[in-house]
C-alpha cells in the first residue's frame, strides 16, 4: 500500500505550501477564516441532524443489507418494505414499513477496522492525525450553524461520552455529555438545600472571586474556564431545561419510542432539536458482536425498532422531517463469515448508513453487494463522501478552512462529493 | 528583534562570569533575561511555592499543616529533596506513567490482557529507587515472560492486538521514549519527516512474533509474553516488501544478538533518548516544553532553547541517567520558582514567569479526596468492586479501580479523544456542572465527617475558620479584601453553618483552584 494519499496526511502537504510560499500565504492566514464562504450550491434543507449511534459496529447482513439464505446470511429472516429492491431484517418490522422515509447506503467503505479512530473517523470525516484534533460533526455544527436554543449547546450526547472532542475549535464548542437517560438533570439542578436566591450568592462571590485571579493571569486558559462556568449557569437556568422532561409528553407518542433507554433517548433528541439545538447524538451501544451475534443483534434490534421507527415518523407527524437530518451508522460493519463463536468479526469494505429528513430522499437504495456480502458490485461510498453530503444538505461549505491552534489551516472536510443519488 | 536572535545574542555571551550563577538553568536564563531586557523576576512566595512544589511531585495539594510547617521555616531546598524522595511522590509518578505507557487509553478489557498491581508498583518501586531512565527503559522495551514475575513486560503485553501485526507498539516506543511521530509511515513515507514506511516497519519487525499466552499458574491466572519466532523480518502488510528488523538508520543488529535487546540496546544510546525525557520532564514542571506538545518532534520545529535542553540532556547522562538530579536541577531553578503573575509583553519561551498548568486526571482526582474527602466517600464503592463476583479477578484490586476513577476524571476535563496525550483541563462545563450541582459532592461539603465540618469544629472564630478553609483549599490565607468580603457576608449570614458551605462551595469552583501556578 504504497500510497501517498492518506486522508490524516494532507494537511501535511498543505504545510508545505505555506513554507514554499512564505510570509504573505502566512499574512492571508491570520484571519481565524481563510476565506469566506462561497455560498453553497443549493439552498439548506437541514437545520439540525440528530445521529443514531450503533457503538461498536452494527452488523449490515443482521439489519439493512441482509442475505438470507446464503452461508453468510444467518438465521434472521428478511422482510419486504416499502422500497423496491430492500429487504430487512424480520426484527425491524417497524422501520420496514417506514422505509420510504429514509434511503440506504449499501456500499459505505473505510480502511480502518479499530473502534477507537474508525469512531474517530465516522464523527469528524478525518482520519486521526497526531498533529491536528479535528472537531466532533456536532461542534462544527454548533460553530457553523450555531445554537437556536436558549441556554442550551449546539451539540448534546444522550448516554454515552462522544466519539471527539471540539478538536481545533472553541472547548465551549464541546459536545454536553448527558450521562443519565433516567436522569438527565443529574447535575444541572440545584442541590438540595440551595435555593436560586442562595445560587445568585454563590454565583456573585464567585465571579469576585476569579475576577483577582484573572487580573494576574490574562491568559486563554483562564478565559476557557471563565467561559465555561458562564455556559454552565446559562445551561442551569436555561427555559428549554423542560426538554429534557419527557413526562409532558403524551402516553401515547412515548409508546411510539419503545421502553428502552435508547427509545426514550431518542424522544429527547426530538424535543431538544425542537426546541433548537443543532446537533443530537444518541447511542446504542454493544454491537461488538464477535460472539453470539444473533441473539444480541435480535436483542438490539428490538431496542431500535421502536426507536428510530418512533423517532421518523413522530418527526414526519411534526413536519419536522423535512429540516432535521438523521443518520444511522456505527464504526464499521461486520464480516461476511460467521466465526467460530457464532459472531462476526469487523468488517470495512462495505457496511450500512441510513439517512432521513434533512432534504434526503426517502424510498431509495444506494450501492449493491454480492451474494454473499463480501464484495461491492456497485456504488462504493466513502466516508468523505458521507460527510460531503451532510455538510452539503446544512448549507455549509466544507472547503472553509480553520486555523488549528498551531497555526495549521485545515479544511472542514478533505476531499469527498455529495451522494446526488440519494438528494430529494 | 526576533526572539531567536536574541536568544542567540545571549549564547554568543562569554563563558561563565564570576558573578555568575553556578545554576545551569539560573544562568541560562540570567543571560536571556538581560539581553531581552526583561527585568529580574520576583520569586513566588511560600505559599504559592509550596502549592505548586506539591502538585508538581507528589500530585496533590498541600495540607493544611504542612503549609504552616513549611512558611515557618521556608526552606525550599529541604522541602524539595523530602518531597522528591517520598513516598507519594513515587505513586504520583507510577499513576502519571501508568496512563503515559498506556497512550491514556484504558479499554474495559485491559485488566484481562495486563496486571496492572505487578506493573503499578513495578512503576512505583522504579520511582521509590530512582532507577536510572535507561534501565527503566531497557525492561520495558525487552522484557517478557511472566507478567508478574517480569513486571515491565506489561508495557508491550498492552499494546498487543492478536489481530493485527505488532505496529502499536512501535507508535508508542518511538513515540514515549524518542519523542517521534512515526505513525503516519505506517502506511506511506512521511511525507515530512524523513521517516519512511521501510523505517517504521524494520522497527516493527524486532517484535514480529510477540503474542502474550493466557495460561493457568499455580495462584490462578497468569499471562506470558513469548516471542515466537523471535522477530527479525516480517512483510509490510498488503505489499510484496520485506523487511528486516532495522534501526533508524538503516542497520540491523548481528545474528546472534536477541531482537528486544539489541533494539533497547540502540534506543538508549539515540540523540533522541535523552532529550525527550528532558524535554517531558521540564514540560511537567515548567507547564511547556522546549518542543511542545512533548511527543511531537520533528525536524522543522526546532527545540526552543536549544542550548539549554542540550546542557541538560548532557548532564542528565553524566549524573547516569537518573531522573531525581534532573527534577532536583528544574525544581531549584529561578524559572520554576518565578512568580505566576503574568509577564507581559515576555514570550512564553523565556520562562520569565510561571504558566498556568491545567489539572491532569490524577490531579483532579487527588483535588477531591484532599478538600471534599472524596476517597473516604469512594471506600463504599471500592468494597463493592472487590466484592462484585460477576468481576474477573484480575479487576478487583485497588489499581484496577484507580484506573477507572482517573478514565472518570479525565471524561470530566474534556470529552477523552484519541490523540495519545494526557486530558487537561480546558475549562470544561461538565465539571464545572459536577462541582456546582453534583449532588454527591454537595453531600460531602455538608457531611458531619466532611473537611468543612471538621474546620468547623476546631477553629471557633470566623477568621480562623476562614484561615483554614482557605488553606485546604488555596493553599493560602485569605488577603485582606477576600478577608472583608467574607467576613461580611458571614455576619450578614449570622455565621450559619450554610453561609460557610457556600464559602467553600466557592473556593472549590474558582479559577484559582482548577489550575497549578
Amino acid at each position: 500500500m504504497m500510497t501517498t494519499t492518506c486522508a490524516h496526511c494532507t494537511s501535511g502537504r498543505r504545510d508545505f505550501i505555506k513554507i514554499a510560499f512564505g510570509a504573505s500565504a502566512a499574512a492571508a492566514l491570520s484571519g481565524k477564516f481563510l476565506r469566506p464562504s462561497l455560498a453553497a450550491a443549493s439552498p439548506p434543507r437541514a437545520k439540525s441532524v440528530i445521529l443514531l449511534w450503533m457503538q461498536g459496529g452494527p452488523s449490515q447482513l443482521d439489519t439493512f443489507d441482509p442475505k438470507p439464505g446464503g452461508e453468510t446470511g444467518g438465521p434472521h429472516k428478511a422482510i419486504e418494505t416499502r422500497t423496491k429492491g430492500l429487504l430487512v431484517s424480520e426484527h425491524l418490522p417497524r422501520v420496514a414499513q417506514l422505509s420510504d422515509r429514509y434511503s440506504v447506503i449499501r456500499t459505505l467503505f473505510s480502511k480502518d477496522p479499530n473502534h477507537d479512530t474508525a469512531r474517530y473517523l465516522l464523527h469528524t470525516g478525518y482520519r486521526t492525525d497526531p498533529t491536528v484534533d479535528h472537531p466532533h460533526l456536532g461542534s462544527l455544527l454548533s460553530q457553523e450553524l450555531g445554537t437556536r436554543a436558549e441556554g442550551l449547546p449546539g451539540c448534546i450526547t444522550l448516554g454515552k461520552e462522544p466519539g471527539a472532542g471540539s478538536g481545533y475549535l472553541a472547548p465551549e464548542l464541546s459536545p454536553l455529555l448527558i450521562e443519565k437517560i433516567e436522569n438527565p438533570l443529574e447535575d444541572l439542578k440545584l442541590a438540595s438545600g440551595v435555593t436560586s436566591f442562595r445560587l445568585a450568592d454563590r454565583e456573585k462571590l464567585l465571579w469576585e472571586q476569579n475576577e483577582g485571579f484573572a487580573a494576574r493571569h490574562p491568559e486563554s486558559r483562564l478565559e476557557s474556564q471563565r467561559k465555561a462556568y458562564e455556559r454552565a449557569f446559562s445551561l442551569m437556568r436555561s427555559p428549554n431545561l423542560k426538554a429534557f422532561d419527557l413526562s409532558s409528553e403524551k402516553e401515547e407518542t412515548r409508546r411510539l419510542y419503545g421502553s428502552s433507554p435508547f427509545g426514550r433517548a431518542c424522544l429527547m433528541a426530538r424535543r431538544l432539536v425542537e426546541s433548537g439545538v443543532c446537533f443530537v447524538e444518541v447511542t446504542l451501544a454493544d454491537w461488538d458482536t464477535h460472539s453470539d451475534n444473533f441473539n444480541r443483534t435480535r436483542g438490539l434490534m428490538e431496542q431500535l425498532d421502536p426507536g428510530m421507527s418512533g423517532l421518523l415518523s413522530d418527526l414526519a407527524q411534526r413536519q419536522m422531517l423535512d429540516e432535521t437530518l438523521v443518520i444511522w451508522m456505527g464504526e464499521f460493519g461486520r464480516t461476511p463469515r460467521i466465526n467460530a463463536g457464532n459472531g462476526r468479526d469487523h468488517w470495512t469494505r462495505a457496511f450500512t448508513a441510513a439517512l432521513a429528513g434533512g432534504g434526503i430522499a426517502g424510498g431509495r437504495v444506494l450501492g449493491k453487494t454480492n451474494a454473499q456480502g463480501t464484495e461491492t458490485l456497485d456504488r462504493p461510498v466513502s466516508v468523505q463522501d458521507l460527510f460531503a453530503t451532510v455538510y452539503g444538505q446544512l448549507g455549509i461549505d466544507a472547503s472553509k478552512k480553520y486555523m488549528t491552534p498551531s497555526g495549521r489551516p485545515v479544511k472542514i472536510l478533505e476531499g469527498g462529493d455529495p451522494v446526488k443519488e440519494l438528494l430529494a | 528583534m526576533p526572539w531567536t536572535i536574541l536568544a542567540i545574542l545571549a549564547l554568543a555571551a562569554p563563558a561563565r562570569a564570576p558573578e555568575e550563577s553556578a545554576h545551569p538553568v539560573d544562568r541560562y536564563f540570567d543571560r536571556l533575561w538581560m539581553a531581552a531586557g526583561i527585568p529580574a523576576r520576583p520569586l513566588a512566595d511560600d505559599y504559592e511555592f509550596y502549592r505548586r512544589l506539591s502538585l508538581d511531585v507528589i500530585g496533590r495539594l498541600p495540607r493544611p499543616d504542612e503549609i504552616r510547617a513549611f512558611v515557618r521555616e521556608p526552606d525550599r531546598e529541604k522541602a524539595i529533596d523530602s518531597m522528591l524522595a517520598s513516598d507519594e511522590a513515587a505513586e504520583f509518578f507510577a499513576d502519571t506513567w501508568l496512563r503515559l505507557l498506556l497512550s491514556y487509553k484504558f479499554e474495559e478489557t485491559l485488566p484481562l490482557k495486563i496486571n496492572f498491581p505487578a506493573f503499578r508498583s513495578w512503576l512505583k518501586a522504579a520511582a521509590a529507587k530512582d532507577l536510572p531512565y535507561r534501565d527503566f527503559v531497557t525492561q520495558l522495551l525487552s522484557d517478557t515472560g511472566d507478567y508478574k514475575q517480569n513486571p515491565a513486560s506489561n508495557f508491550l503485553l498492552a499494546a498487543i492486538d492478536p489481530a493485527e501485526p505488532p505496529y502499536e507498539i512501535t507508535n508508542r516506543v518511538t513515540r514515549i521514549f524518542l519523542g517521534l511521530q512515526m505513525q503516519c509511515a505506517r502506511c506511506h513515507d512521511h511525507p515530512f519527516d524523513k521517516y519512511t514506511q521501510e523505517d517504521f516497519w524494520g522497527i516493527t519487525a524486532f517484535f514480529n512474533g510477540i503474542k502474550p499466552k493466557a495460561r493457568r499458574t499455580f495462584d490462578g491466572f497468569g499471562v506470558k509474553l513469548m516471542m515466537e519466532p523471535p522477530g527479525a523480518a516480517m512483510m509490510i502488510p498488503d505489499s510484496k516488501t520485506e523487511v528486516r528488523a532495522r534501526f533508524l538508520d538503516g542497520k540491523s543488529p548481528g545474528p546472534e544478538e536477541p531482537p528486544l535487546k539489541a533494539l533497547a540496546a540502540y534506543f538508549v544510546q539515540h540523540p533522541q533518548f535523552s532529550r525527550t525525557i528532558v524535554n517531558r520532564t521540564w514540560a511537567h514542571f515548567m507547564g511547556r516544553g522546549f518542543v511542545e506538545p512533548v511527543d511531537r518532534w520533528s525536524e522543522k520545529t526546532p527545540p526552543a532553547n536549544p542550548d539549554l535542553l542540550l546542557a541538560l540532556s548532557a548532564q542528565f547522562e553524566r549524573d547516569g541517567t537518573r531522573l531525581r538530579p534532573l527534577m532536583r536541577t528544574l525544581l531549584t531553578s529561578k524559572a520554576y520558582q518565578a512568580s505566576c503573575a503574568a509577564m507581559k509583553d515576555a514570550p512564553a519561551d523565556a520562562f520569565a514567569s510561571m504558566a498556568l498548568k491545567p489539572f491532569s486526571p490524577v490531579q483532579v482526582l487527588n483535588f477531591l479526596s484532599g478538600t471534599l474527602n472524596l476517597d473516604v466517600f469512594l471506600r463504599e464503592f471500592y468494597k463493592k468492586f472487590l466484592e462484585n463476583k460477576d468481576l474477573p479477578e484480575t479487576y478487583r484490586n485497588p489499581e484496577v479501580f484507580k484506573m477507572y476513577l482517573h478514565q472518570f476524571a479525565s471524561g470530566l476535563l474534556a470529552p477523552t479523544g484519541i490523540a495519545p496525550e494526557e486530558t487537561r483541563y480546558t475549562g470544561s462545563v461538565r465539571l464545572a456542572l459536577k462541582l456546582m450541582n453534583s449532588s454527591d459532592l454537595q453531600g460531602l461539603v455538608r457531611a458531619e465527617w466532611g473537611r468543612l465540618a471538621d474546620i468547623l469544629k476546631k477553629e471557633a472564630s470566623p477568621a480562623g475558620r476562614l484561615d483554614e478553609i482557605f488553606l485546604t483549599i488555596l493553599s493560602r490565607p485569605p488577603d485582606d479584601a477576600e478577608k472583608a468580603r467574607y467576613l461580611a457576608y458571614l455576619e450578614r449570614k449570622k455565621g450559619a453553618k450554610s453561609a460557610y458551605e457556600d464559602i467553600y462551595w466557592v473556593l472549590i469552583n474558582s479559577s484559582e483552584l482548577i489550575f497549578n501556578h
